[in-house]
């Protein structure tokens, strides 16, 4: 019964390789593939989630075996546990929206079998990774997202803009991946294995062991083996994540169809960094000193990305920032061993972000351009009607809604220290408040029009809004009544207490936490709602300092251009200095010239020791010795014996011996040919039975 | 009549190639001289299948051995068979071999016949150096190779042909004139025999072994290339005609690799393993030398042909690392690259047969008109960077598990090597295949005939299989790599707990 769950991940697959091999024929029609594969996937995924419900036995479903060498063995299988299934119906529910709303909103695209495809495989390759039971099959899981991503990235690929951010956000990602490929040879190295059961049951055992890294070169470098390998498989999670200082390529992502965007680039696939944390948590917990850096990275990303977000004009490049923001909340959250907490919020901001991003799209498609402050230009003049400022602070406390509910009461209450629970509380209000202010000021700029304006889109009318509104609070209600059902849920896949429960310090209790988390999020909207010009935030400071913090926020803290300068360009002029000067100049040159020396040399010899003397001198002897043989000849008279035979060419001989030697190189040169043949055979037989019949 | 043909299987692979050159002799038709010559090659292919079916994965050493002498007073014999490691280099060969001749079908003009011979003479000569037990023939066909490959790019070649044949021969004629010298040392010291199998089961004096490995690590390194031998390969790869390229980087430069794993590693475990971190070292800093070497070029072939110097590095990091995974992951690199770097030339083939330009710079755009190629050149591509799905991330994923228990920092800086594979590779993607067309002609090239679609399919399908599930060509190498693996554990734990345990165990002998 249970390997019927198989067809969650196999269905997309499926519907993939369908489309892309019978696209052309398809048509539209490929829509429907599409959508039926990922519809009928999600309705098992409903199912599995009852079945783990009811039961609370994960599901475990063997498929085959990947490779056997040596010691290591792999078997690929699916493992679906409370984590997965919550995480897989966000995965196929989004993505079964997504393919709803794309199918109308791609229409007219040259390329529409190929999105489809695209998209359905991306949802076979996050539902494999969410259900894999074996850290290699979620690598490879890992990289077909990537791929995914960047041919996705790059659909429109006519315009150079969404190539270099496709090959850029690759890149970038495979250098976060190589983290993440050593992570998995350091797992392998020191557990033997991949499997992810096997590797968390024996985790606690080699908690104190240490690895020398420095062991190849004789030095001596001790460091825990835990937290080399969390580290480095947390690289990988930030590169896929976008974190500092991996975050560069998210913004640039957004050239992808909006769609993609909403699935990809803000439900699913950036969520996969927590997801592994989440997943390999009772290893991930065994070091202090991994999770305080996985905190500090998730907590400077967090303000970072919230603070960059508010000078964004591109409405999707805000949007992107905002999600890196939110991610870097959900690691942090991991760094300080609040899984479930994070898990939560992974979950209703993969929900909020990917209405959001297909709410963009449909105004996209209005105003058919992603500027939004610098659309209006200097208005001001016109005075923003009540329902876009309320619309407008009921997104903003969205946020702090989520943030400030159920799981995080935890967080502030009990923790492991003071000092760690003060910057939570300082980083989620701030978080907060940027939130609303940039949520208020791009609802504003985008919707408050001058009149010269061509193009006006409208936020919808205000019975929508409430709609929406009224919706968007029925969620979070629905969320925070879940917190006390979620947490005793997904405790059996995490498997430990995943929060010290001692009470250190209790300022204030979970309520008025949250009214302070709305007013600070009340306060970003007073603030963006009063003051609309982009400096609003910075006015606090003397104009010079604005004016520069303003310029730096706007070029995103300059990390583009820093990787740039000092990653890019140099690793391309050394590998163009190196091909001219070493490979061309030295290795190629050395080669060359040596030829050239040896036949230098062979010439030298040629002249010094002077080939033709020899044959001269050759020529001398034979000369010399036909002088003889005549001397010889006149004084022993045999001419007697020989009378009657021929003797012209004697006489001729006595007359020129020289002449007479040069007449044997006259003969024919076949002749010469045959002579130097028997000899050749001569000089073989004689080896032969030399060396052959001692 | 069955068990004559079961019996010489072997043989009659070999004596194809070699029967279709005698046809050819006395046709005239170009047309029918191609097809004969892509007979001769499917017939090869379908005789390698019975081959495979017919090869049992779990027996231990040599199968299909066929002995014959050939010269008695010398002890020079014709024997050849095959074992785990050298069936799946034949089978690379046999494949690759009527892709050859269908990219040559309407690329080769002028002289299809000699064309057609030197093609099906490599094919032969490769299988028999992958087949042979005697170091005589091995050396003899190893020699054959790189006459026919010569005159490839001599006569067919691009423009600088001249000088690069003329560097691709000199270059061999060293590496092979080192290789004959090992030889005739192993002979002397062997005993005089050229069994294979004879020759590894002895062993040597230290100074013996370092010696003959010297020599022998010269001339496979030149033929792999390894770092500082590798120049040939960029200017023969780029000027060669598509075919030999892809025979030359598909097929010849794995002799090198094989040649450590039959002749180096056997014969000489003690001088290997004091010689294994250098070569360990030498491998990581040519795979980081040829990844951004390739960065550099403007030139698809040379890109490609310096990648490949990249990839070898993997090839002897797995190597030299004695482990298991090391080896078979070293193999199965062998095997991908041949394919995935045989498929990319193929296209880079198709593309200058189109245009009569290699240069990058002179593309781009191509995914409006030619669809189904740029579908099938993203996949080699990404194959070729070693994107987890495809055969290429299995083998160097094995090489970084076997080089991590070896040397963790080397298999860390291996990792460079992926990267900067990704970045040249994506680069010259984005390049060629996306963006707007550079050139006028560039922007109206028509998509792959069905011929060219056929030539590319069968390898993008191994590429896919392979990476998805390579159980069965790691299963069927498993008992020749565990034969090799075994002959090091007991000389790389250095000789002394040897010796000891054997002064140990003497005792109770003598009491019983």
């Amino acid at each position: 019964m249970s390997a019927f769950y198989v067809l969650i991940a196999l269905l997309p697959l499926l519907a993939a390789i369908v489309i892309a091999l019978a696209g052309h024929r398809l048509g539209e029609a490929s829509r429907k593939v599409g959508t039926l594969a990922i519809g009928t996937s999600f309705g098992l995924s409903v199912l599995a989630f009852l079945q783990l419900v009811v039961s609370g036995q994960p599901i475990f479903i063997p498929l085959y075996q990947l490779l056997k060498t040596g010691d290591l063995t792999i078997n690929l299988a699916l493992y679906v546990d409370q984590l997965s299934v919550l995480v897989l119906l966000l995965v196929t529910g989004v993505s079964f929206v997504v393919h709803a709303y794309s199918s109308r909103y791609m229409i007219g695209d040259t390329r529409y079998s190929r999105f489809f495809a695209l998209m359905a495989l991306f949802t076979f390759a996050m539902v494999t990774l969410v259900m894999s039971s074996n850290l290699l099959m979620i690598f490879i899981c890992w990289e077909l997202m990537g791929i995914c991503s960047y041919l996705l990235i790059s659909h429109q690929s006519e315009r150079k803009a969404a190539c270099n951010a496709a090959t850029k956000a690759f890149l970038v990602n495979a250098v976060a991946d190589v983290g993440l490929l050593f992570g998995l040879v350091l797992t392998y190295t020191t557990f033997g294995t991949l499997d992810i059961k096997e590797i968390l049951e024996l985790a606690p055992s080699i908690s104190g062991q240490t690895i020398n890294l420095l062991s190849a070169t004789g030095g001596d470098l001790q460091i825990q083996t835990v937290t080399l390998i969390t580290l480095f498989l947390f690289a990988g999670c930030a590169g896929k994540s976008a974190q500092i200082p991996f975050h560069v390529w998210l913004p640039q992502a957004m050239e992808a169809p909006t769609p993609v965007s909403a699935l990809i680039h803000a439900a699913t696939m950036v969520n996969a960094g927590p997801f592994l944390l989440i997943r390999l948590s009772p290893l991930v917990m065994l070091s202090p000193a991994a999770m305080m850096v996985i905190a500090i990275v998730g907590g400077t990303t967090a303000l970072f990305a919230g603070i960059v977000s508010l000078t964004q004009t591109d409405i999707k490049k805000s949007l992107a920032y905002s999600t890196i923001s939110q991610i870097g909340f959900m690691i942090m959250t991991c760094g300080l061993g609040a899984f479930v907490a994070a898990l939560f919020h992974l979950l209703a901001h993969g929900l909020l972000k990917g209405y959001l991003f297909l709410s963009t799209g449909n105004q996209l498609e209005a105003a058919a351009t992603h500027g939004h402050s610098h659309a209006d230009g200097d208005s001001g003049h016109d005075k923003p009607t009540w329902s876009l400022h309320l619309g407008a602070l009921a997104l903003a406390c969205v946020p702090p809604v989520i943030l400030f509910s159920g799981p995080y009461q935890q967080l502030w209450t009990a923790h492991q220290s003071q000092a760690a629970q003060v910057v939570f509380i300082v980083i989620g209000l701030l978080t907060v408040f940027f939130t609303a202010m940039y949520c208020v000021r791009g609802v504003t700029t985008l919707f408050h029009h001058n009149p010269d304006q061509t193009i006006k889109p409208k936020f919808y009318s205000r019975f929508h809004l409430l709609v929406v509104s009224a919706g968007i609070l029925l969620l979070v209600a629905a969320l925070l009544l879940l917190w006390s059902w979620f947490k005793p849920f997904l405790m059996p896949a995490l498997g430990e207490p995943y929060i010290i429960t001692t009470t250190l310090w209790q300022p204030i209790s979970g309520v008025s936490l949250l009214v302070t988390a709305l007013i600070a999020a009340a306060c970003g909207w007073a603030i963006a709602s009063v003051l609309p010009t982009t400096f609003n935030l910075f006015s606090l400071f003397p104009a010079g300092v604005r004016k520069r913090l303003y310029v730096l926020f706007l070029n995103k803290f300059y990390f583009d251009e820093t990787y740039d300068v000092c990653v890019v360009q140099p690793v391309i002029r050394i590998s163009r200095w190196i091909c001219r000067v070493v490979d061309d100049g030295i290795v190629d040159r050395v080669i060359v010239q040596l030829g050239r020396s040896c036949v230098g040399m062979a010439i030298w010899i040629w002249r010094t020791i002077d080939v033709r003397g020899i044959e001269r001198s050759a020529v001398n002897a034979g000369s010399r010795s036909v002088a003889l043989a005549h001397w010889l000849w006149t004084y022993i008279d045999v001419r007697p014996f020989d009378s009657d035979s021929n003797p012209k060419p004697n006489s001729a001989a006595t007359t020129d011996a020289n002449s007479d030697l040069h007449d044997v190189a006259a003969r024919p040169l076949q002749h010469q040919l045959l002579v130097q043949v028997l000899w050749l055979i001569v000089a073989i037989t004689f080896f032969y039975w030399l060396v052959l019949y001692p | 009549m069955i068990s004559l043909f079961t019996d010489h299987l072997l043989s009659l692979i070999i004596a194809v190639p070699f029967i279709g050159i005698a046809i050819l002799a006395f046709v005239r038709d170009d047309r029918l001289i191609r097809r004969i010559s892509l007979a001769c090659t499917l017939v090869d292919v379908a005789l390698f299948l019975l081959l495979w079916i017919g090869f049992d994965s779990e027996q231990k050493g040599m199968q299909f051995v066929e002995r014959m002498q050939w010269m008695p007073t010398l002890k020079i014999q014709y024997a050849v068979g095959v074992d785990g490691i050298s069936i799946l280099l034949l089978l690379l060969t046999i494949v690759l071999s009527p892709l050859c001749i269908l990219c040559s079908w309407s690329a080769v003009t002028k002289h299809v016949r000699a064309f057609m011979m030197l093609i099906l003479l490599v094919e032969g000569a490769m299988i028999v150096v992958f087949s042979a037990l005697d170091l005589f023939l091995f050396f003899m066909l190893w020699e054959v190779t790189m006459i026919p490959m010569y005159f490839l790019i001599v006569l067919w070649g691009g423009p600088r042909r001249i000088a690069a044949g003329l560097k691709f021969v000199l270059y061999s004629l060293t590496g092979s004139l080192l290789l004959l010298v090992g030889i005739l040392a192993l002979y002397a010291e062997g005993g005089g025999t050229f069994d294979i199998e004879t020759l590894s089961q002895q062993s040597y004096t230290p100074t013996a072994q370092w010696w003959m490995f010297l020599a022998f690590f010269l001339s496979f390194a030149i033929k792999l290339p390894m770092l500082p031998f590798h120049t040939w390969l960029p200017d023969a790869h780029a000027e060669a005609p598509t075919a030999g390229s892809v025979i030359l980087a598909g097929v010849l430069l794995k002799m090198g690799g094989y040649g450590f794993l039959r002749i180096g590693l056997p014969m000489f475990p003690d001088a290997s393993v004091q010689f294994a971190p250098w070569i360990i070292w030498l491998s990581v800093v040519g795979i980081l030398y040829g990844g951004l070497m390739a960065l550099a070029q403007d030139d698809i072939k040379k890109l490609v042909a310096y990648s490949s110097i990249s990839h070898m590095g993997f090839v002897t990091l797995g190597i030299f690392s004695f482990t298991e995974q090391g080896i078979q992951g070293a193999i199965l690199q062998m095997f991908n690259h041949g394919i995935v770097t045989g498929a990319i030339f193929l296209c880079v083939g198709q593309l200058y047969e189109r245009t009569h330009s290699r240069s990058i710079n002179a593309y781009g755009g191509l995914h409006k008109q030619m669809p189904r190629f740029v579908a099938l050149f993203c996949l080699f591509t990404i194959a070729s960077f070693a994107l987890p799905g495809t055969g290429s991330f299995i083998g160097e994923f094995l090489v970084l598990l076997g080089a991590a228990e070896v040397n963790l920092i080397a298999a860390f800086l291996a990792l460079g090597g992926i990267l900067l594979a990704a970045a040249y590779m994506l680069w010259m993607l984005q390049r060629v295949v996306l963006g707007q067309p550079a050139t006028s002609t560039a922007a109206v090239l028509p998509d792959l005939t069905r011929r060219e679609t056929a030539t590319l399919i069968p390898l993008a399908i191994l590429v896919l299989w392979v990476g998805v599930f390579p159980r069965p060509l790691i299963h069927c190498m498993d008992e020749a790599v565990s034969n090799v693996v075994e002959m090091h554990k007991g000389v790389g734990k250095s000789n002394a707990p040897i010796t000891s345990s054997q002064t140990v165990e003497s005792p109770p002998a003598k009491s019983d």
